[in-house]
């Protein structure tokens, strides 16, 4: 097979729901973008344009990247897998370590050129394909052994200081890493009670940190910063003049949309109040603008996708298809639900964009990737082949 | 695999379930209260006021007599320094704030540190605490700089592990910007202007009230409202600041009137002294002044006018009265009987009724039998000896009050009150000032008019004036005739320096022949030269004209006088009106209106040069003794051989019978027969509404 691995004469699938969703999810991205960042675009670039047009064609690019993606075989790129692993290590040394790191807001989440900030990027996007494609590889190559200790806790230990160098200056992006690799593991194993122990002891250990902040500043194990973080998310009222004020703000646009919503555009909010409202708070305008019911509709469609996911990965002609899907899949659905719930005010604030809604450049392209590498793998399931082999349900491929 | 990736999706799913809860749950708990918030803050945060400028008030010239200056509040978010809650937030917020915005306070202001303190802690509540008010923009810089310097160190400050420990800041303090009015010449033409409250809103007293609408302004606001398509708009409601007034003081004329105001009160004393100093040819006022001054940028306190322990004495009432009475303009607010000043009004009116020409002659025999023969009586010329044969002009001259008594029976109570009425007296002049009376209940009219009170109005007595009208009726009197309607403001220009309102001269109406005219001003220039003021109105190598007045106050006789001398210059053709009225001079001899005459040539001297008064001689004379005869004073007070003797002239004492002055007849003048004595008992019964 070559690069996109043709065959003459076999009917392919493709998932065209999935497509659907993504030009939906997009589409409707690129209008709360430009509801949510006209004034702040007008007041500081004296055009109501400049956030939403380069989304647009961030967007178009990164359709394109996915589209053409989506037709090469991925058997092929994850052969690849210890070169996209070393070259995220590499990413994550340069963007702590080097010069090249470029900080902002106080975060050394950059890599790029000083100076000429236009072509920086995020690596850390990167890193989370990068640890998508090399876990699969890795299950796939040691399928056997999948159920054992010792190379879950190779993998883990493999993975662990990207994680731990991306953790370093982004929390978020660390967490959605470490449960990509769970999920990942997790799906792969035949094994449950392991998984449930972790899970729990990381739920045990949450709520000793939480109840217990005093002491641990003592005993000097938490920094302050993070400390405010979790004294902001209790009560972010009582912080409302320095780290609360983006949470409350945030709470207001949700409180004071209604079932319906304002109407869209109708946000007052976004007027100033909300910082960063095209970019990680957006999702507060939508229930500002569009009220609980809007919210719903896209937390619906952002079910679907995940469903898709889901039928995908069942569906697959080999388990590296699956995996692969399976980390898209819990990048996507992990990060729409950390979104939501930082802005909700469920967890502490961590930062994370709202996939396909907020704007931002690097995610949306390697998000388009990701998408391309699930549409790639629903491609390699043959619907019909050639009268010679016996047709086979798509579904038994998936077992493998 | 397909079960592990189901319950993957299921949590997901129930992940995302709870947080639609969790949404709807925002909404219905809270959304009520966070609506408002929204619109509240979207409110506050967009909308502010934008204060106006009080207009300036300037002088002829442009200069400013009144402006403004930028100050600001200083407030004290103490809610922010103390922090709001009980909880460790709060903690937070005053460890953060509490020491070095105090130390900053106290280092700015100088305020004292455990004062604040108790402050901030005692009044943790409030947002809004105005500490102090009208600081100074050098004040404000400086609390900023040392704020900025507090921060910035305690910001640059390492502890021994290399961190930036030092979370102290200053915090919760601002400004308010305010305006505050200051007169930078303070005293000067304070009656005129009057002062305006601390923010500018208003007006008390003199131009400050009058025009007060038109200096005002219009604070401005901008707010802010989403349009159709979604937009953030901003409208700015421009602060419209006040208009400025250029008005027709002139500060040099002003001044030199104060100067001497101020001389001939420390010198002698009076109960009221004022001087009116204006334009006959277009009732532009150049200055006017009282005795009282005070300071505007200070007006309230009694510092200075009264001893300490006499202000600590006094009542709430007797400091609010001492108040009004300090801020009250004479000349426009008290009344006064005017003496023989008047008599040029009787004469002109018996000149342009036919009654008497230039040619006429009256006899004197000093008195004049008034009424009818068995009911009248004798009422006096003030020179019990009379006057003799005298041509009407030098019935001006001498001041007789037998010939006006025989001019006014001739011309009847009818055509007196209606030229009383022309000339404006008991009416209002409508100066531009608040607070001027009219004395209307203080004239006769035809209709209550008796003999006596035609007789002796004839010759300014019995009835009663202000300043203002005689000046404003005098100025007609010698400019051919023409009452123009006396006033301050010149024009109004707006904050584009664009002219939006001039106020140019008003002509009220016509009040005498342009030939009684010309008659009067020679007659003037007779007083000034051989008659009543020979000695003390001239002013060296300037025609003057001029009429002294004298009159004795009720009840007559106890020694109590108004003296006057009104002047203009030159005489043929008068550019200035100078009316000088001073209300019991405490003099030696009280009733002797030389006084008024050496104050009005003072003011003369200094001010005719100035303002280019067309000299007699072509040349200006040098005021080096204004007085003229004060060093004689001090050297000889009792020689009669002295210069002093001479200036005191027909109307010395010793000249006249006891308790008889100029103009006033002699004791026997039938007092029981002036009626509604209530009403001129004392020249300030009325007085003017004063706010």
């Amino acid at each position: 097979m070559g690069l996109f691995g043709r065959q003459k004469g076999v009917k392919r699938f493709y998932d065209y729901n999935m497509v659907f969703i993504i030009i939906f999810l997009a589409l409707f991205g690129l209008l709360m973008v430009y509801s949510t960042s006209a004034y702040d675009a007008t007041l500081k670039f004296r055009t109501p344009l400049r956030y939403v047009g380069r989304q647009a064609i961030i967007m178009g690019v990164g359709f394109v990247f996915m589209i053409v993606i989506s037709k090469i075989d991925y058997h092929w790129y994850v052969r690849l897998a210890w070169l996209g692993y070393l070259l995220a290590l590499a990413l994550m040394i340069l963007v702590n370590f080097s010069p090249l790191g470029i900080e902002r807001n106080g975060k050394k989440r950059w890599l790029g050129l000083k100076g000429n900030e236009s072509l920086s990027f995020q690596p850390t996007e990167f890193v989370k394909i990068a640890l998508i494609v090399f876990l699969a590889y890795m299950i796939v190559r040691y399928a056997r052994k999948i159920d054992t200790w010792r190379l879950q806790i190779l993998l883990v230990a493999l993975c662990t200081p990207i994680i731990l160098l991306v953790t370093k200056n982004n929390l978020s992006s660390g967490i959605i890493l470490f449960a990509i690799m769970g999920v990942m593991i997790f799906v792969a194993s035949r094994k449950k009670l392991r998984f449930a122990i972790v899970v729990g002891g990381g739920l045990v250990v949450a709520i000793l940190l939480v109840t217990n902040i005093d002491q641990l500043v003592k005993l000097g194990v938490l920094q302050e910063y993070q400390i405010g973080r979790i004294r902001t998310w209790q009560d972010p009222m009582a912080y409302y003049r320095t780290t609360g004020y983006q949470v409350m703000q945030g709470l207001y646009a949700i409180g004071s949309g209604g079932f319906f919503g304002k109407g869209l555009g109708a946000s007052i909010q976004k007027l100033g109040f909300v910082p960063e409202a095209e970019n990680d708070m957006i999702f507060s305008i939508i229930c500002e603008e569009l009220g609980i019911f809007g919210a719903v509709c896209v937390i619906l469609m952002y079910l679907f996708l995940l469903w898709r996911f889901m039928v995908i990965a069942n569906n697959a002609p080999d388990l590296m298809g699956s995996m692969l899907v399976v980390g898209v899949m819990a990048h996507i659905g992990l990060q729409v639900i950390l979104n939501i719930a930082v802005v909700t005010n469920v967890i502490p604030n961590t930062g994370v964009t709202l996939p396909f809604i907020s704007y931002g450049g690097t995610s949306m392209l390697f998000l388009m990737a990701e998408m391309g590498m699930v549409l790639g793998v629903s491609n390699r399931i043959i619907l019909e082949a050639p009268e010679k082999r016996p047709a086979r349900e798509p579904r038994e491929q998936g077992e493998q | 695999m397909q079960r592990k990736l189901a319950f993957t999706f299921l949590v997901m799913t129930l992940a995302l379930f709870a947080l639609s809860i969790v949404i709807a749950n925002i909404n219905r708990d809270r959304g009520n209260a966070y609506a408002q918030t929204v619109l509240s803050q979207y409110a506050s945060g967009y909308s502010s006021p934008v204060i106006a400028a009080r207009g300036e008030i300037c002088d002829r010239n442009g200069t400013p007599l009144a402006l403004n200056v930028k100050v600001y509040n200083l407030i004290i978010d103490a809610a922010e320094i103390y922090g709001t809650d009980d909880a460790d937030s709060a903690k937070e917020h005053r460890d953060i704030y509490l020491d070095e915005t105090v130390r900053a306070l106290s280092e700015a202001f100088g305020y004292d540190a455990a004062e604040m303190r108790k402050l901030i802690t005692e009044r943790k509540e409030s947002r809004y605490i105005r500490y102090a008010r009208q600081i100074s923009e050098e004040d404000k810089t400086r609390f900023e700089e040392i704020e900025k310097s507090i921060n910035e160190a305690n910001a640059a400050e390492v502890d021994e592990k290399g961190k930036k420990s030092n979370k102290k800041r200053v915090g919760g303090v601002w400004f308010e910007t305010e305006y505050r009015r200051v007169y930078p010449y303070k005293n000067l033409a304070c009656e005129i202007l009057g002062f305006a409250s601390t923010d500018g809103s208003s007006g008390n007293w003199g131009l400050e009230q009058y025009y007060n609408d038109l200096l005002v302004g219009k604070n401005g606001s901008s707010y802010t409202y989403i349009d159709a398509e979604g937009f953030k708009k901003t409208d700015y409601v421009r602060a419209e600041n006040g208009k400025k007034l250029i008005t027709t003081i002139d500060p040099y004329v002003q001044g030199v009137v104060e100067k001497y105001i101020k001389e001939f009160n420390t010198m002698y004393g009076s109960r009221n002294t004022g001087v009116i100093v204006m334009d006959p040819n277009n009732g532009e006022i150049l200055a006017m002044a009282s005795d009282d001054s005070f300071d505007l940028n200070d007006p309230y306190t009694l510092e200075g006018i009264y001893s300490e322990e006499k202000i600590a004495s006094m009542t709430d009432e007797e400091i609010a009265a001492a108040r009004l009475d300090l801020w009250r303009n004479f000349c426009i607010s008290d009344t006064y009987e005017p003496g023989s000043t008047a008599k040029a009004f009787t004469i002109t009116a018996a000149m342009d009724e036919g009654i008497a020409t230039a040619s006429s002659s009256f006899d004197c025999d000093g008195g004049q039998w008034v009424g009818p023969s068995a009911t009248g009586r004798l009422i006096h010329c003030w020179l019990h000896s009379g006057h003799g044969t005298q041509s009407l002009k030098y019935t001006f001259i001498n001041s007789c009050n037998d010939a006006m008594m025989q001019i006014a029976a001739k011309m009847g109570r009818d055509t007196f009150s209606k030229y009383q009425k022309i000339f404006g007296l008991g009416q209002k002049t409508g100066v531009d000032l608040p607070g001027e009376a009219d004395a209307a209940k203080l004239i006769y009219y035809a209709d209550n008019m008796s003999a006596t009170d035609l007789a002796t109005n004839s010759f300014g007595q019995n009835f009663n004036v202000t300043m203002m009208q005689m000046a404003a009726a005098y100025s007609s009197v010698v400019n051919g005739g023409k009452y123009y309607r006396p006033h301050f403001l010149m024009r109004v220009v707006d904050d584009n320096g664009t002219v939006v309102e001039t106020n140019d001269r008003v002509l009220v109406r016509e009040t005498i022949s342009d030939e009684a005219s010309r008659f009067i001003r020679s007659a003037m220039k007779g007083v000034v030269e051989e008659g009543t003021s020979r000695n003390s109105a001239r002013v060296e190598g300037y025609s003057v004209g001029g009429k002294t007045g004298t009159a004795e106050k009720y009840p007559r006789g106890n020694g109590k006088y108004v003296v006057s001398f009104i002047s203009a210059v030159p005489a043929e053709n008068p550019e200035v009106i100078c009316y000088v009225v001073i209300d019991e001079p405490k003099t030696d001899r009280p009733n002797s209106n030389s006084w008024a005459c050496k104050l009005c040539r003072s003011i003369l001297r200094e001010i005719l040069p100035y303002l280019n008064v067309y000299t007699d001689a072509g040349e200006a004379p040098t005021p080096e003794n204004p007085w003229g005869i004060d060093q004689e004073i001090e050297e000889n007070p009792n020689d009669p051989t002295s210069e002093l003797g001479d200036v005191f002239t027909e109307e010395d004492n010793d000249l006249l019978p006891a308790g008889v002055t100029e103009g006033i007849p002699a004791n026997d003048a039938p007092q029981e027969n002036e009626p509604q004595n209530d009403q001129t008992q004392a020249p300030e019964t009325q007085e003017g509404q004063g706010n």
